[in-house]
Parts: C-alpha cells; sequence; structure tokens
C-alpha cells in the first residue's frame, strides 16, 4: 500500500490511497486520518482510484473519519470507481455516510460546495 | 510412482497481519482453478481476509497462554459447483450464539463488520467454535450457473 498526503488551498486534505489496504498495510492511513482529525482538520477528500482492496478495519477508518469531520462541521469524501469495492460500501450501508463518488473532480466538487456553504455561514453569523 | 491425489489445498499461516495477502493471493489462485468468475473472487478475497483479520484481533486475547497455537489453518477443497474454504484456529474460541447483531443503521467503526461481510459475499458460513476450543469457519462460494 502507497499513501501520499497533501493539503489542498489550505483547507483541503487529500490521502490517495494505491494496492491493498487490510489489518496489515492500513496501520500508516488509520494513524495520519486519526491525527489530522485531531489536530482540527475537517475536510478530507479520501481518493480511492488506485485502492485494489480494502477491507473491514479500513471501512471502520474511513466510517471515523467520516463521523469526526462530520462532528467538527467539516465532510469527508470518497473517490472511488471499483465495482469491488463499491459493492463492500454498498453491503455495510455506508455509501451515503462516506459521501462516495466515482471521481476525484466530483468528490471535490461536492467538498467545495460544503466548504463554501459553511465559509458564508461562519462569515453571515460573524 | 504413487499417484496422490490431492483434493484439499492447505495453507498455515503465522497469525500476523502480514501474512493476510498470501492467505488472500492462494484463495483468488484456487479460486480462479475452481470456476469462480473475477467478481466472486474478490468476494471470496474479502471473505477469507475477514476470517484471518477475526482471528489475528479475538483469538488470542490471552498472550501469556503461549502452550496455544497461534497457526491459522486454511483448507480450500474445490467441490463439484463452487469452493469450500475452511479457516481454523486453536484460540480462545467463543459462543456463536452470544455473537451481537450487526445495526447497519450505525455501521460499527472499531470492527464488527467482518462476519456479517463474510455471511454476505459468500453462498454458506458455518461457524463451529466454543470456549476455549478454537474457531472453525467453513464457507463456500458456488460458482454462478
Amino acid at each position: 500500500m502507497e499513501m501520499k498526503s497533501r493539503v489542498e488551498d489550505d483547507w483541503l486534505m487529500v490521502f490517495q490511497l494505491e494496492g491493498e489496504i487490510d489489518a496489515d498495510t492500513g496501520r500508516p492511513f488509520n494513524d495520519a486520518l486519526a491525527e489530522a482529525c485531531e489536530g482540527g482538520q475537517q475536510w478530507f477528500l479520501i481518493d480511492l482510484l488506485e485502492t485494489e482492496y480494502l477491507d473491514s478495519v479500513a471501512l471502520g477508518t474511513l466510517l471515523g473519519g467520516a463521523k469526526q469531520a462530520d462532528k467538527l462541521g467539516g465532510m469527508l469524501t470518497v473517490a472511488c470507481d471499483r465495482p469491488n469495492l463499491l459493492k463492500l460500501f454498498e453491503l455495510t450501508g455506508v455509501k451515503e455516510l462516506l459521501n462516495v463518488q466515482e471521481t476525484a473532480s466530483a468528490a471535490r466538487s461536492l467538498l467545495e460546495q460544503a466548504y463554501t456553504a459553511a465559509t458564508q455561514s461562519q462569515d453571515g453569523g460573524a | 510412482m504413487v499417484k496422490v491425489e490431492v483434493e484439499t489445498i492447505e495453507l498455515k499461516i503465522p497469525c500476523d497481519p502480514k501474512y493476510i495477502a498470501v492467505a488472500r493471493l492462494v484463495a483468488a489462485g484456487v479460486g480462479a482453478r475452481s470456476g469462480l468468475t473475477v467478481d466472486d473472487i474478490d468476494d471470496l478475497k474479502v471473505a477469507v481476509s475477514e476470517a484471518c483479520t477475526n482471528v489475528i484481533d479475538h483469538a488470542f486475547p490471552d498472550p501469556e497462554k503461549t502452550e496455544q497455537s497461534t497457526a491459522i489453518s486454511l483448507r480450500f477443497t474445490p467441490r463439484e459447483k463452487g469452493l469450500e474454504v475452511e479457516i481454523e484456529d486453536y484460540g480462545a474460541g467463543f459462543d456463536p450464539d452470544q455473537l451481537p447483531e450487526l445495526e447497519l443503521s450505525e455501521p460499527p467503526v472499531n470492527g464488527g463488520l467482518g462476519l456479517y461481510l463474510i455471511s454476505q459475499l459468500t453462498d454458506e458460513v458455518d461457524i463451529q467454535s466454543a470456549p476455549d476450543s478454537g474457531t472453525k469457519v467453513i464457507m463456500i462460494k458456488r460458482v454462478a450457473e
């Protein structure tokens, strides 16, 4: 499993995961996502377009991140078009919770809408 | 030379996450030779992987009990219309009747999806376990008609 992470435009944290994520290889992602949440990061794009395999541990990590982001007023989205992974999201009923989109640009635009709405409501309330 | 018929392919892996990928590879290889489709093989890989993860996470809660074998045994037996996979550990075991019902309206963040996925992704699952007697998970993936 290979993981790349970066912050874009000072607000969005992007994780790109390649290969197989399981109980063995998933720990760096698990730790990095948890650390980012603890640090107050609330906007995430998880790019799984090059992820071949994902297990229930990684699914739990994604769910934890999505719930935490939601609690902080942010959002986590997942970009994924692999049928084997989409099937897992559907079977476990988490597709909507994870805001799964089939392209990275669709995931990004969903985040941008939510971010704009959130910052506007903050400005309006100030 | 005596010809030995091999019906069951056996694999024994250490109770260590880094060997789960090996179990997946063997599941995929034997699945392909048993006539499973690519999609069925993907399902089987998840089911086998989840069963191994469950062993690693739950079978040996007491590391002091060193007399226990911590290996995970996997047996793949091609059946007439599919593949049977048996995953056995010699760990703590549990009472299958005491397994909590999974409530999908609130998907669990910290585990609990493994057995659910196994049951959804295979055609038959049988769990044989009892406290202190290890656990055997037997799953069957059928070839699509």
